[in-house]
């Protein structure tokens, strides 16, 4: 096309008016079928190399079950290979209520202090120091998850205040095999950026934050769960782990009861794509199949129609 | 509308005096409605430009509230600006409202530009007012009540004036009034004799008052209730009654007077024209229609949705409100005023204006070839709201007059004696002229009288311009016609075939009512009450008998180079009843009756023993057959005594109201035992292709009405001419003069009607204006008229007056509800234009009103074809596969939001991030589908942007051109029957939708979960989630775009590619940055995982998957027209070229072969041969 009119010309008109014939549904849902049934067979074999260990109500194993008291409980595991992902569960918890999830400041949380009104407009119900749960009130959490007592103003804005960091997961855990510590890693555990970026200190944390946003286990609750049974990450053990019967013992903080629910810890190792997943696999297979099986069917009739089939005007 | 507004200090009789010196204060000025006229619609414009933004904005807002859907976009927004029930961020329920009310407030701004720029021109069209007696040079727009106009030949008038003196020493001038009532004639005005006696003369001019009292304004063009006060010397004023002869209109032209100075009497809003004008209504679609009931149905779905979620929820806080602390309730006490503030908004189906979307560029594609040469106009699109109704009319309501025909005539066929002339022309071709490609927009108030001619002469006949030279044989047949008075006294022989021709010719150029004039070069025009008449004397003239003008009593003619004079002695006009015309001229001592009119007239009064007319009947019948219009020429011959006699009696007719009748009674006397001398065959030109249009717009099931103001007969043989009515169709006429007969009538034709329809024969129902009346009138005629009209082929009403035409219009589009088109040319089709749900106005001779108030503007009848069968098929497909897909989009996007709260304890968590829901509609899914409502096509009859190269591959592409050209019609239903957006298929489409949108919720769901989505073990969550239903929404919706999408340019490929996943792309990258968002730093971590992909390919594969099969079994089992058709000539085209691919190579094979010089010998041969043939 050299002269600009031509060009124009081609530009509107040049067109292309496909009509599909049966011969390329057929190579369409070949090809489809055999990708699909490929994957899912990659990822069902990814999948077995998977290990998850998930124990149910934890709290419950401890005898008698008290809140805010440490406990300890035995479990075996069978042989794991590193990393492995330490995970609490909890059920029937609501990250995604609409009340709730609203309820922070993220400028707040971006380490800038906040007026009262924006306090208010943003994380209203929970606003000052008070409102807080009691044993927030005194205390200043460090990056490190200790708690070190602090004296604070009931009246004050609570830093960081709302629902979500109210409601901050705190047990604790602590592994051991015959009395030898496993070390958890809990650093690395929250997503890329969040730290630092997301989420950052005040300057002067220690006496106007009740946490220290950049505690890593504070980001991972802030990041709130799409589904009322969630998952969050809490720490990583980065050794392969022998079968045997392992010590747990954590903080019995949190009372899943409350809100009728349930908490869990969940061991689990990752594959390239990611945790366990029955699902992808099955559906991949079950997928690639049918089209295949489709494709087929084209196929027969195409060849038992014969050259026709598909074109009807001949 | 404009004048509901009309203060009513206006609405008074007003009384002025001529302004002498034009000067005014402006309390004078503000009296009156001033000159200026505007017919932009919402005056928008004018108030931008007048006032300010501040007035501008609620008026033009307001009226964007007239739709349903930006009201219910106007409660959205406002709900959304109340935190407690919000569930979103207010802006983005804001944004789209403005984004659309910008949208088409601007739309509709720059379509009332574009009158407001007519306006202007019409406005400051240049005019001469009479300033203390010099002649200054003013606006139209500036004129006002009480100046003095003067207004030369050819021009218009820019006010109502009163005509107070002519150049013509009796007063008398000369208008035209086709953009009024559409009549080409020329009206007879004068000025009162008192008054032109002063102001003949300009120096005559005095500063004396000049006193009018009027009434107020009416409609009517043919009234005047004024009186002019004339000073008659020493301060005394005499009044004198003014009628509607001294009225000169806004619009017409003067015609055959050289200047006529006129007092502005009525201006602006009150001129005639402006009064008949009907406001312009704001045209909706029948699609459009749906879709506002759909919206309110989308709104009750809403609300109902919303109360559900909101009892549900409040049910589960019920239940888990005070054990779930972390939602700090507190003590959660139910109450109803918590569930009132938990009913919150679920649905955010986000409707847009499809009219937006619904492009002018659709139709502008076409507007390039639909160029007609002849009027050197482009088609243009004026109201783009109503696209895809083009594609569903059923009715066409057509004027005649320049619509169908150029409203030229032609000079066909002479009979003269038993002799037929002219067969020998040739069938007459427009000759291409070249024209210049630029486009040319400004109006045309005054058309030059010089571009346009009533007749057109292509007769050509050897024998008889021998014989008019003197030469041939043929003219020395003997004819032996001997015409004698009735007492015996006088008689005139025509013994020759020669002498009988020169008598027939010089018939034709005296017996006429025509003016002759000349223009610059001397060359004579004739100009008269009917074309048909003109082109007789014009025929004449050409012939060698040059009439070259009258005065009262002579009539002076050039016959074969030769000056000749007569004594004209009496004439009696045509008139409708009379249907014929005469003259009595004194040739050289004998008396002649001259007389020309209608077959079945002049029949009946004819002396017995005619020789010539069995010979001519026979020719006529076939010439009423192919619509030719005819007429006879007779002849008689009167006495002295005879004629003295006839003068007596003429001359002592009573001079009361009983003149007209005794008139007729003595010249119906006269006009008696005629000799028949010979007939003429004039052809009302047809515009070009008007019967293969047709044709094919009949073939697509479209009837066709035609109305016009012409008589039955005439009416019947243009319908015959283009082929409304066809040789073997059945008319019916019903032509009745009262109620009752026309009762009985219908009764007579309802069987014949019945027996058709039995019979399965093609019927045509022509009604004449006066029943038609009836009919409209009449519940019980109209019930009957329409049952049996609505499935005749063509119905043709003549005699119908622009009211009529438009009641019409209106009975079939209230009673039937079909779409209807009405197209027209003339100021009298205005209304029917604006009736019709499309009016079409042609840029025709009779000035801009017709085009001005249309729909759509054109050039020519034909362009029909391309922008109903093409354009409108096209547009309706696409504007109603547009809404489907529209609604699908909506629904996949809007059902993971429903299954969502479930999950979220119904609390109205919205699941995707404000701005994505924002942007989604507004731009991610807005492109693709934009570029497939302007681009798509089923199929195209054209299939090559240009031809092959080689000829024989070229001539293979053409034939299947054509083949795709007539089978064209035929795809035409699709839009009639309304088969794609219907009720079932949207059902259906919101099923897909539905089922789409669960496979991408559940399944993504499913795969999320709680499950860790990376190999270094983050979890999902909420961000992670919603981002990978919104990139698998956006993939779907982009997808399903691409499977419809029949017909690929470089922009659907640019608007799905580039505008909409690019865009969106973009926008997740930006989101990764947005501080305070649902999304802050997550895309970058999401698109690392596995996850997200593997979603997305599933999704893409299951659906895809989905929807080939869909469309496999669809072809399989149901059969598009358009895709069979396309099948058709794809394996044609594929087979011819095969076919020349192996000619070729056996060409080739020959080449190299032993048996080449054979080969080329016997090619060689073949070529001989054809030449020799």
């Amino acid at each position: 096309m050299s002269d600009s009119k031509g060009f124009l010309h081609w530009l509107f008109f040049k067109k292309w008016h496909p009509v599909p014939s049966v011969g390329s549904t057929i190579a369409l849902f070949s090809i489809i079928g055999v990708i699909f049934v490929a994957l899912g067979i990659v990822i069902t074999v990814i999948n077995n190399n998977i290990q998850e260990v998930t124990i149910y109500k934890y709290d419950q194993k401890c005898s008698p079950v008290e809140y805010n008291k440490r406990c300890s409980f035995t479990q075996n595991l069978d042989n794991m290979k590193a990393p492995i992902y330490f995970y609490y569960e909890l059920e029937n918890f609501y990250q995604n209520h609409r009340r709730y999830v609203k309820s922070k400041s993220s400028t707040q949380l971006s380490g800038e202090e906040i007026s009262l009104s924006d306090a208010e407009k943003y994380c209203d119900p929970i606003i000052y120091n008070k409102d807080l749960e009691e044993w927030q009130q005194n205390v200043y959490i460090t990056e490190k998850n200790t708690l070190v007592p602090k004296e604070r103003q009931p009246d004050d804005i609570a830093s960081p205040c709302g629902l979500v960091a109210k409601s901050f997961f705190n047990d604790t855990y602590a592994l051991s095999l015959s009395g030898k510590n496993i070390e958890l890693n809990q650093t690395g555990i929250s997503w890329p950026n969040d730290k630092g970026k997301k989420y950052k200190r005040a300057t002067d944390s220690e006496s106007t934050q009740w946490i220290d946003p950049e505690n890593e286990h504070f980001i991972v609750w802030m990041r709130t769960a799409g589904l009322p049974t969630f998952r969050k990450l809490w720490g990583r053990i980065e050794q392969d782990i022998e079968e045997g019967e392992y010590t747990f013992e954590f903080s019995n903080n949190y009372n899943p009861q409350m809100f009728a629910g349930a908490k869990n810890i969940v061991l689990s190792t990752s594959g390239p794509f990611g945790g366990k997943n029955l699902f992808l696999s099955i559906a991949f297979i079950v997928v690639g199949v049918i089209q295949l099986l489709i494709a087929l069917a084209f196929l027969i009739k195409k060849i038992r129609a014969g050259p026709s089939f598909g074109q009807k005007n001949e | 509308m404009f004048w509901s507004k009309r203060p009513d200090v206006l609405n008074q009789p007003r009384s002025f005096e001529g302004n002498f010196r034009s000067e005014r204060t402006l309390e004078e000025l503000e009296q009156f409605p001033s000159n200026f006229i505007k017919t932009s619609r919402q005056e928008i414009i004018l108030e931008l430009c007048r006032y300010n933004l501040v007035t501008f904005l609620p008026k033009s807002l307001l009226l964007q509230f007239t739709r349903y859907a930006n009201i219910y976009f106007l409660c959205i927004a406002i709900i959304q600006c109340i935190p407690v029930l919000s569930t979103l961020n207010p802006f983005s329920a804001i944004a789209p409202l403005v984004f659309v009310l910008g949208l088409s407030m601007g739309r509709e701004g720059w379509e009332d530009y574009g009158r407001h720029v007519s306006d202007n021109e019409v406005n400051a069209t240049e005019c001469v007012i009479m300033k203390s007696r010099v002649m200054t040079t003013s606006t139209w727009a500036q004129l006002a009540v009480g100046d003095f106009v003067l207004v030369k030949q050819d021009e218009s008038f820019p006010a109502d004036l009163i005509v107070l003196g002519s150049s013509i020493e009796s007063g008398a001038c000369y208008i035209e009034t086709s953009s009024l009532d559409g009549e080409k004639n020329l009206k007879p005005k004068s000025a009162i004799l008192e008054s032109q006696q002063l102001y003949r003369d300009m120096s005559n001019f005095t500063e004396e008052k000049v006193k009018v009292e009027a009434q107020v304004p009416t409609q009517n063009l043919y009234e005047l209730d004024a009186s002019l006060f004339l000073s008659v010397g020493n301060g005394q004023q005499k009044k004198f009654q003014l009628t509607a002869k001294q009225l000169l209109l806004r619009g017409a032209f003067l015609r055959n007077t050289e200047w006529v100075i006129g007092l502005v009497v009525y201006t602006g809003q009150d001129t005639k024209i402006m009064r008949n004008a009907d406001a312009s209504r704001i045209k909706t679609s029948e699609i459009e229609r749906i879709m506002n009931i759909l919206i309110l149905g989308i709104l009750v779905v809403q609300i109902s949705l919303s109360i559900i979620t909101a009892s549900f929820s409040s049910a589960w806080l019920h239940k888990y409100g005070s054990d779930s602390w972390y939602l700090g309730y507190g003590d959660f006490q139910p109450n109803l005023l918590s569930s009132l503030c938990i009913f919150q908004l679920h649905f955010i189906i986000q409707y847009y204006d499809p009219n937006l979307i619904d492009s002018q560029s659709g139709i502008c594609k076409g507007v390039l070839s639909m160029y007609v040469q002849q009027r050197d106009k482009f088609a243009k699109v004026q109201t783009t709201t109503i696209n895809e109704e083009l594609g569903q009319i059923e009715y066409i309501f057509s004027d005649k007059t320049g619509t169908l025909t150029c409203n030229q005539m032609e000079f066909k066929y002479c009979i003269i004696g038993n002799t037929l002339y002219g067969q020998e022309q040739q069938h007459t071709n427009i000759p291409v002229q070249n024209v210049d490609l630029k486009r040319q927009q400004t109006a045309k108030v005054h058309p030059a009288t010089d571009v346009f001619q009533h007749s057109v002469f292509n007769f050509q006949d050897l024998e008889l311009s021998a014989i008019l030279k003197g030469e041939g044989s043929s003219g020395e047949q003997p004819v032996n016609l001997i015409v004698q008075s009735l007492d015996g006294k006088q008689q005139v022989k025509i013994s020759k075939q020669r002498n009988l021709i020169e008598e027939y010719f010089f018939l034709l150029s005296s017996a006429h009512e025509c003016i002759v004039q000349y223009d610059k070069n001397q060359n004579a025009n004739y100009q008269g009450p009917s074309p048909d008449e003109i082109t007789l004397v014009d025929a004449a003239a050409r012939m060698g008998f040059q009439f070259t003008g009258a005065s009262a009593s002579e009539q002076k003619f050039i016959i074969l180079g030769k000056d000749k004079k007569v004594k004209l002695l009496k004439s009696f006009e045509f008139d409708s009843t009379r249907k014929r015309m005469s003259v009595i001229i004194d040739d050289n001592g004998v008396i002649k009756l001259f007389i020309k009119g209608a077959d079945n007239i002049i029949k009946g009064r004819l002396s017995p023993n005619q020789i010539f007319l069995n010979q001519i009947i026979n020719y006529l019948d076939d010439f009423s057959k192919i619509g030719l219009r005819c007429l006879l020429m007779a002849i008689r011959v009167l006495s002295n005594d005879e004629y003295r006699e006839f003068d007596n009696a003429y001359n002592n007719l009573p001079d009361n109201d009983t003149r007209a009748e005794e008139l007729e009674k003595l010249t119906n006397n006269l006009e008696q035992n005629l000799t028949l001398l010979g007939a003429s065959a004039v052809e009302d030109k047809l515009q070009p292709l008007v019967p293969e249009t047709i044709a094919d717009l009949l073939k697509a099931n479209i009837k066709v009405w035609m109305l016009t103001g012409d008589k039955l007969e005439t009416a019947e043989n243009i319908a015959k001419s283009c082929r409304l009515i066809q040789g073997d169709f059945t008319v019916m006429r019903l032509s009745e003069l009262s109620v009752d007969d026309c009762k009985r009538k219908i009764g007579d034709i309802q069987e014949t009607y019945d027996h058709c329809i039995k019979e399965n024969r093609k019927k045509s129902f022509v009604v004449e204006g006066q029943s038609l009346q009836f009919v409209i009138d009449n519940e019980e005629l109209a019930q009957a008229f329409v049952s049996m009209a609505k499935d005749c082929e063509s119905v043709v009403c003549c005699r119908v007056t622009p009211k009529q035409k438009a009641d019409v219009v209106r009975l079939i589009k209230d009673r039937l509800n079909k779409i209807t088109l009405a197209i027209g040319d003339g100021a009298n089709d205005v209304n029917m234009i604006q009736a019709a749900h499309i009016g079409v106005g042609l840029y025709g001779n009779e000035g801009m009103r017709a085009v001005q108030s249309s729909d759509f503007a054109l050039g020519e009848f034909r362009c029909l074809w391309r922008l109903l069968l093409v354009h409108g098929h096209w547009n309706y497909i696409r504007i109603a596969e547009m809404v489907l897909y529209f609604f699908y989009k909506n629904m996949i996007f809007t059902v993971p939001q429903f299954f969502f709260s479930y999950f979220c304890a119904f609390s109205g968590q919205s699941f995707f991030d404000d701005w994505y829901i924002t942007f989604y509609n507004l731009i991610f899914t807005a492109l693709p589908l934009i570029m497939r409502g302007t681009f798509d096509q089923d199929i195209n009859y054209r299939q090559h942007i240009q031809f092959d190269e080689k000829e024989e591959v070229a001539s293979v592409q053409r034939k299947f051109e054509e083949y795709l050209k007539v089978k064209f019609p035929s795809l035409y239903f699709v839009g009639q029957s309304k088969s794609i957006f219907t009720i079932p298929n949207y059902t259906l489409w919101a099923f897909n939708g539905l089922v789409h949108g669960m496979i991408i919720f559940f399944f993504i769901l499913w795969i999320l979960d709680y499950e860790i989505v990376e190999d270094n073990g983050f979890p999902g969550g909420l961000a992670a989630f919603s981002l990978t239903v919104y990139s698998s929404i956006i993939l779907i919706a982009d997808l399903k775009i691409a499977i419809h999408t029949k017909y690929w340019t470089w922009f659907n490929f640019i608007c799905i590619t580039f505008l909409s996943v690019l865009l969106y792309i973009i926008y997740v990258i930006i989101s990764q940055f947005w501080p305070g968002t649902l999304m802050e730093y997550t895309p970058f971590t999401m698109v690392g995982t596995p996850h997200f992909w593997l979603s997305i390919i599933l999704i893409g594969g299951i659906i895809g998957g989905m929807e080939a099969i869909i469309a496999q079994l669809q072809r399989e089992f149901f059969t598009d027209p358009a895709i069979e058709m396309l099948y058709k000539v794809n394996d044609f085209g594929q087979n011819q070229l095969k076919l020349i691919e192996l000619k070729e190579k056996n060409q080739r094979q020959f080449q190299d072969s032993f048996w080449e010089p054979l080969y080329k010998q016997q090619q060689l041969q073949q070529q001989n041969e054809e030449h020799a043939e």
